[in-house]
C-alpha cells in the first residue's frame, strides 16, 4: 500500500504539470482570444453572424473549401495508399526509385509547390505547350479552378500516407498473410480482409488530417483556384490581421472548427468499436507481393510511372529555375544562357547569413522532440487511466486544431502581453520563449494524433508480460511501447521539424527580434515588394530547404544512423586490423 | 528500477515546467537590464528590405551608431509594436505610414519629440502633436503601359466597358491596395452614409472593383503592364522607378486631378526603453539632409528633406513633378479603414 502510494506521487506531479501546461498555453489563450473578440461590452455580439452570411464570397469561400476537404479526403486517400502500395507492398519494378520520387510531397511545399506545378500545366507550361502541338485549339488556361486545387492537393497531400501507412504496412504480420494464402485466398481478398483491417488505425488518422488540410488550403486555391474556387482561410488569414475584422476572421474559423469537432468525435467513436492488433506475438516481416493476374500487373506500372512523372516533373522544374535568372523563370524559356550561380551567391553574403538556419534548426527540433514528448505523455494518461477525467488530456491536446496558428499566435500574445499569474506573473511576449511555445502548441494536435494511432499496435498481453515478470510502468515503457512505437513518432517529429523549418504564419507574430528564424528572412527575400530578384529567391531557398528536410528525412527514417553505424563498425575493424599488422609485423 | 522511474517522470515534469521557467529568465524581473539592450540600438521598420537594413547598419556604424535593423513586414509591424507594449523590444521605429502610427499614438506606445531637421521638412505630413515625423514620401499611382493609347485620366474612367478586365488592383492587405482605396473612397464622403460615405461612393467603388482584376498570388501584375496583357497597375512610388530600372522600361502615369494619395514614412521613438536619448540622437541623424541624401541615391527614395530633395537625380524629380498630393483626412481614414477593407472584401470581391 505504501509502496504504491510513493509510486503515485512524481507521477501526479507529472499529471499536474502537463495539466497545468495545457491549461496555461493551450486553453487559456485560446478561450482569451474568443471571449476578447466576441464579447463586448458585457454583451455577445451577433452582428458578426449577419456580416459573414450575407456575404456571397464568404459563404461561397466556406463551401468550397468543405467541397474540397470532402473530396480531398477520396482522392489522397487513393493516390496516398497507391503510393504506399506501389513501393512497399506490391512487388514493382524499380520501386526504390518510385519511392524516391513519391517522397517529394515530404520535403517541399506551400507557394513554390504549386507554382512547381504551374510550370507543368499551368498557361505557359511545358505540357500546356507540349499538348498545344497536338490540340492547337485548346484553352492555355486549362489549369484552372475546382479540378486544378484538387489535382495539386491530391499529389502535394500524401507525405502522411508516405510516412505513417508505410510505418503501419511493415508492422503487418506476414503470417496471417501466407495462412490466407494457404487457405486459397485471392490477392485482393488477402488485401482487403486482412490487410487493410490493420491499417484501419492509421487510415482514421490520415483521414482527419486529410479532412482537416483541405479545409485549411491556403497556397493551391490561391494560386490556382481562379476567380471560381476560393476557399476561406486566405480570407481567415487577412482579417485575423486587422483588430476590427478580427471577430470575423474567429467566426469563420469557429464555423471551421465545429465541424473539425464532429468530425473528430464520429471517427472516435467509430474506432472504439474496432479491434485493430494482429494476434500474433512474432511478426514476421512482410514479403512483397506479386501481382498474379498479368494485365492488372502491366496496369499498375503504368500507373506507379506516371504517378512518378506527376511528382517528379514540378520538383525538378523547381530546381532547374533556382539556376535561373528572372527572365527565364517569368518566360520559361529555358536557353544556354540563361542559367547562373548568382541566385546561391546571395543566400551567403556575411556570416550573419547562417543565424537564421541555426535559429530555426535550433527552435523546429526543440519544438518537435517536446511536442511528441508531451503528445507520449498525454496519450499513455488517457489510455491507461480508468478515470474518465483523464480524457480531457485528448481535449487538450486537440484543441489547437480548432483554430488557425494566426489565431493561436493572436492568442499567446493576447493572454501573455501583460503580467498573468497563470505562468508565475510573467510577461511571455518580447522573450524568445513564446516562439518555442507557439511551435510546440500548434503541433500538439497532429503529433498526438498520430502516436495515438501508433498506440493501437502496442499489444497488451506484451505490456502485461513485461509487468508479470516484474518491470516498472517506466522501464515498460522504454523497452516494450517505445520501441513499437518509434517509427512513428520519429515521423512525426520529422514531419513537425519540416513543417515548422520555414513557418511564417505563425512565426511572424512570435520571434524574437534579435533570433529571425528562416521563415521571416525568406518572407522578405522574395516578398515581390521588395525586387525583381525575389522570384528567383525564392526558389533558391526552396531548394536549401529540400536539401535540410531531405537531411532530416534521411536520419530521421534510419538510413543514415545505419551509415554511421556501419563506417563506425568498418573504422573499428580497420583499427583491429592495423593493430593486428602491427603486431605480426 | 522504482527510483529510476520516479527520477525520469521527476525530469519530464521538469522539462515541461522549466517551460515557463526559461520564459521568466529573460522578462519579468529583470526587464530593466534586458531593456537597456547593452547599448545597441533596436530600430524597426517595413521598409529594410533588399538590403536597406545591412546599408543603414554599416553607415550608422560609420557615423558612430551601434544599430541593430529589424526588418518586419508592413501588415505585422504596428501588432507588433502593440502587443510588445509591456516588454518593449525596440527604441525606434521607421517606415509604415499615417494611418498606422495614428493606432500606435491610440495605444500609447510612443515617446514625443522634436527633431532637429524639423524646420526642413514639411510638418503638416507628419503629427500635429509631436509623436512622428515625416521621412519619406510614397506617392501611390497607377502605373500603364507606355504605349498605352488614349489612356485613362482617372479611376473613374476605368469603370467604362473599354477598361474592363485590363487594370490589376492590389490585394487589399497589403499597404498600397488598402491606401489607393481609401484615397478612392474619401472622395465620397458622407458623415450620414453608411461608415461615412455616400451611396453613389460604394457603387462605384463596387463598379471599379468589378470591372477590374483584383492581383492573384504569384502573378507578374508589373509584366502584365509591360507586355500589355493588363496595361494598367497599382504602384508604390519607389516601386514605380524601381520597376523601370530593373525591367528597363518606362511607364505612364495616371495623374487624376484630384490628386493621388501620398503615404509618408515616419520616424518615431518608441516608449517604455532606457535609450530614448540615444535613439533620438540617431533619428536626428537618419532624418539629416545628408543621411537622407544617401538614403536617396542608393534606394531611390523620395525624401521628405527639402535639401536632400533638391540633390534628386532627374527620374525622381520627374517622377514626384507629374503628380500632385491628394487632400485625404487621415485622422478619418484611419478611424474607417478597417472597417471600409472589411466591408469591400466581403461583399464586393468575387
Amino acid at each position: 500500500m505504501l509502496a504504491k502510494k510513493r509510486v503515485s506521487i512524481p507521477e501526479l506531479i507529472l499529471k499536474i504539470a502537463v495539466a497545468w501546461a495545457l491549461i496555461a498555453f493551450v486553453v487559456y489563450p485560446v478561450i482569451s482570444l474568443l471571449f476578447q473578440t466576441f464579447w463586448h461590452n458585457g454583451t455577445f455580439s451577433a452582428g458578426v453572424f449577419g456580416k459573414v452570411f450575407s456575404s456571397a464570397r464568404a459563404v461561397q469561400s466556406l463551401k468550397n473549401s468543405f467541397i474540397l476537404a470532402f473530396t480531398l479526403v477520396v482522392t489522397v486517400n487513393i493516390v496516398g495508399t497507391l503510393c504506399v502500395l506501389f513501393t512497399e507492398y506490391w512487388d514493382i519494378r524499380g520501386a526504390k526509385i518510385l519511392r524516391l520520387s513519391y517522397m517529394t510531397s515530404l520535403i517541399y511545399s506551400g507557394v513554390v509547390l504549386v507554382a512547381g506545378y504551374k510550370y507543368v500545366y499551368g498557361e505557359t507550361g511545358f505540357l500546356t505547350q507540349f499538348l498545344s502541338h497536338f490540340f492547337p485549339g485548346m484553352d492555355p488556361g486549362w489549369f484552372v479552378g475546382y479540378g486544378a486545387v484538387v489535382f495539386v492537393m491530391t499529389f502535394s497531400c500524401t507525405q502522411n500516407h508516405m510516412m505513417f501507412l508505410k510505418n503501419a504496412i511493415h508492422s503487418l504480420d506476414y503470417h496471417t498473410v501466407e495462412a490466407a494464402k494457404n487457405m486459397g485466398a485471392s490477392g485482393a481478398a488477402i488485401f482487403f480482409r486482412i490487410v487493410l483491417p490493420v491499417l484501419k488505425p492509421t487510415f482514421f488518422a490520415i483521414t482527419i488530417l486529410t479532412f482537416l488540410t483541405g479545409l485549411g488550403a491556403m497556397s493551391a486555391p490561391l494560386i490556382v483556384g481562379g476567380e471560381d474556387f476560393q476557399t476561406i482561410n486566405p480570407m481567415i488569414i487577412t482579417f485575423s490581421r486587422s483588430t476590427y475584422s478580427r471577430e470575423v476572421a474567429a467566426f469563420l474559423a469557429v464555423i471551421l472548427g465545429a465541424a473539425t469537432i464532429i468530425l473528430l468525435s464520429v471517427f472516435s467513436r467509430v474506432e472504439k468499436r474496432g479491434n485493430y492488433v494482429s494476434v500474433s506475438k512474432t511478426k514476421a516481416k512482410l514479403t512483397k507481393q506479386k501481382i498474379n493476374n498479368p494485365a492488372l500487373n502491366v496496369i499498375a506500372h503504368i500507373a506507379a510511372w506516371l504517378m512518378f512523372l506527376i511528382y517528379m516533373l514540378p520538383i525538378v522544374l523547381i530546381v532547374i529555375y533556382s539556376f535561373c535568372d528572372y527572365n527565364t523563370i517569368m518566360t520559361g524559356e529555358i536557353t544556354s544562357g540563361s542559367f547562373t550561380l548568382e541566385n546561391y551567391q546571395k543566400l551567403f553574403t556575411s556570416i550573419k547569413a547562417v543565424q537564421p538556419y541555426l535559429v530555426s534548426i535550433a527552435y523546429s527540433l526543440g519544438a518537435a522532440l517536446l511536442a511528441a514528448l508531451i503528445s507520449i505523455i498525454c496519450v499513455r494518461f488517457v489510455r491507461k487511466s480508468k478515470n474518465k477525467l483523464n480524457t480531457l488530456f485528448e481535449y487538450g491536446a486537440l484543441i489547437p486544431w480548432l483554430l488557425p496558428s494566426t489565431l493561436i499566435a493572436l492568442g499567446l500574445t493576447m493572454a501573455y502581453g501583460d503580467r498573468n499569474p497563470l505562468i508565475f506573473n510573467k510577461v511571455l511576449v518580447g522573450t524568445t520563449v513564446i516562439l518555442l511555445t507557439g511551435y510546440i502548441i500548434i503541433k500538439l494536435p497532429f503529433s498526438y494524433r498520430m502516436i495515438r494511432a501508433a498506440f493501437f499496435a502496442v499489444d497488451d498481453d506484451l505490456e502485461d508480460a513485461a509487468k508479470c515478470m516484474g518491470a516498472g510502468t517506466f522501464y515498460t515503457m522504454r523497452k516494450v511501447i517505445v520501441p513499437v512505437i518509434l517509427p512513428a513518432v520519429m515521423s512525426v517529429v520529422i514531419l513537425n521539424f519540416n513543417g515548422l523549418l520555414s513557418d511564417y504564419d505563425l512565426t511572424t507574430f512570435l520571434y524574437h527580434p534579435l533570433y529571425q528564424p528562416l521563415g521571416i528572412v525568406i518572407k522578405a527575400a522574395s516578398d515581390e515588394n521588395a525586387s525583381i530578384d525575389a522570384k528567383c529567391m525564392s526558389f533558391v531557398y526552396t531548394v536549401v530547404l529540400m536539401i535540410l528536410s531531405s537531411i532530416a528525412l534521411y536520419f530521421g527514417q534510419g538510413n543514415g544512423m545505419q551509415a554511421i553505424r556501419r563506417w563506425k563498425q568498418r573504422r573499428l575493424e580497420k583499427k583491429v586490423y592495423r593493430k593486428q599488422a602491427g603486431n605480426d609485423g | 528500477m522504482k527510483t529510476r522511474k520516479s527520477v525520469a517522470i521527476g525530469l519530464c515534469a521538469a522539462a515541461i515546467l522549466s517551460l515557463s521557467a526559461c520564459g521568466s529568465g529573460s522578462s519579468g524581473g529583470d526587464s530593466g537590464s534586458d531593456n537597456s539592450g547593452n547599448g545597441q540600438l533596436i530600430v524597426y521598420t517595413n521598409s529594410g528590405s533588399d538590403g536597406r537594413d545591412a546599408w543603414l547598419e554599416e553607415r550608422a556604424a560609420e557615423d558612430g551608431f551601434d544599430i541593430r535593423v529589424v526588418q518586419i513586414a508592413a501588415g505585422d509591424l504596428a501588432n507588433r509594436i502593440v502587443s510588445e507594449k509591456n516588454n518593449v523590444q525596440a527604441d525606434l521605429v521607421f517606415g509604415l505610414n499615417n494611418v498606422e502610427y495614428e493606432k500606435l499614438k491610440a495605444e500609447d506606445t510612443m515617446e514625443k519629440w522634436e527633431p532637429e531637421w524639423k524646420d526642413e521638412v514639411d510638418l503638416s505630413l507628419g503629427d500635429p502633436d509631436g509623436y512622428y515625423y515625416p521621412i519619406v514620401i510614397q506617392p501611390l499611382v497607377n502605373i500603364m503601359n507606355k504605349d498605352l493609347e488614349n489612356p485613362p485620366q482617372d479611376y473613374t474612367d476605368l469603370l467604362s466597358d473599354e477598361w474592363t478586365d485590363k487594370y490589376t488592383i492590389l490585394g487589399f492587405g497589403g499597404g498600397t491596395g488598402k491606401t489607393m482605396l481609401a484615397g478612392f473612397l474619401v472622395r465620397y464622403t458622407d458623415p450620414d452614409g453608411e461608415l461615412g460615405i455616400s451611396d453613389e461612393g460604394w457603387e462605384t467603388i463596387r463598379q471599379w472593383i468589378e470591372n477590374g482584376h483584383m492581383e492573384t498570388e504569384g502573378e507578374d501584375y508589373v509584366g502584365a503592364v509591360i507586355d500589355g496583357t493588363r496595361p494598367i497597375c497599382e504602384m508604390w512610388g519607389s516601386g514605380v522607378l524601381q520597376n523601370e530600372n530593373e525591367r528597363n522600361t518606362k511607364f505612364q502615369i495616371m495623374s487624376p486631378e484630384v490628386g493621388v494619395p501620398y503615404v509618408t514614412e515616419q520616424v518615431a521613438i518608441l516608449k517604455g526603453r532606457n535609450n530614448t536619448e540615444k535613439a533620438i540622437e540617431f533619428a536626428n541623424w537618419f532624418g539629416s539632409a545628408e543621411v537622407q541624401t544617401d538614403w536617396m541615391n542608393e534606394f531611390g527614395t523620395v525624401p521628405c528633406n527639402e535639401s536632400a530633395f533638391e540633390q534628386a537625380p532627374n527620374e525622381v524629380k520627374e517622377f514626384v513633378g507629374s503628380v500632385h498630393q491628394q487632400e485625404i483626412d487621415w485622422a478619418f481614414v484611419a478611424e474607417n479603414l478597417d472597417a471600409w477593407v472589411e466591408k469591400v472584401e466581403l461583399e464586393f470581391v468575387q
